[in-house]
């Protein structure tokens, strides 16, 4: 038996923005991000009956959102498949201006992280989920989530910073190159 | 210290792009869609 009661109805429609900010900020286009919604709340509605009332209504619509996407990725073999670094290495965002940073360079910066650390910064850096919910929500431990955001904050760091990476990175691989060749090209 | 503010600034970011889009209004389809599936729930209850 499988009914929607008019309350649930309404709470998911007060949700919609929450869920449409989290879908962008994870694939990082709306458009996309209306077709993510759309079929979360379709799941959503189709399954009611796994929501336990009383329960938190965002984070289940949350969770069904972001599995949706991750599945989503997998079937278009893309994405998930950058794993640390990859793409981020090529992308290094230098501000125009030394100490302010505006919203294109950070978005830039955001959609070069791997999904799976984009996603942990955002459900507890911007959605405010604690780290236990966000642990819940993806499905993985505690620990995970806290490494995965620390992870995301020091290449936002790194790539946002205007002081070039010193300490890793192919950057300092590079510059060591660079700085043996120019000492007498031996190496 | 320089990483410091960056990091004050990545944290006010986050909070902006995700506040941009959860501050705009419910599209139409969306409204729309589920208006739909409640009619049709009450229309055929499982």
């Amino acid at each position: 038996m499988s009914t929607v009661s008019g309350p649930v109805k309404d709470a998911m429609l007060r949700l919609v923005p929450n869920l449409r900010a989290f879908a962008v900020s994870l694939c990082g286009n709306i458009e996309r991000a209306d077709d993510l919604v759309q079929e979360t709340l379709l799941k959503a509605w189709n399954n009611i009956d796994d929501f336990q009332e009383g329960t938190n209504l965002r984070a289940w619509l949350f969770t069904i959102l972001r599995n949706t996407y991750f599945s989503d990725c997998r079937r278009r073999r893309r994405e998930v498949e950058d794993r640390d670094g990859v793409k981020a290495a090529d992308l290094s965002v230098h501000p125009e201006q030394p100490g302010h940073l505006d919203m294109q360079d950070f978005r830039k910066a955001l959609d070069a992280l791997p999904p799976d650390q984009r996603e942990a910064l955002v459900l507890v850096g911007a959605a405010g989920f604690s780290y236990e919910e966000a642990a819940e929500i993806s499905g993985c431990a505690v620990g995970t989530i806290k490494s995965r955001v620390n992870r995301a904050r020091s290449k936002l760091i790194e790539m946002l910073s205007v002081s070039p990476p010193h300490e890793y990175g192919p950057d300092a691989a590079t510059e060591a190159i660079i700085s043996r060749t120019a000492r007498g090209g031996s190496y | 210290m320089l990483d410091r503010a960056v990091q004050a600034q990545i944290g006010r970011l986050l909070r902006d792009v995700f506040a941009d889009v959860a501050h705009e209004p419910v599209p139409e389809r969306f409204v729309t869609l589920l208006a739909e599936l409640e009619s049709k729930s009450k229309e055929a209850p499982r």
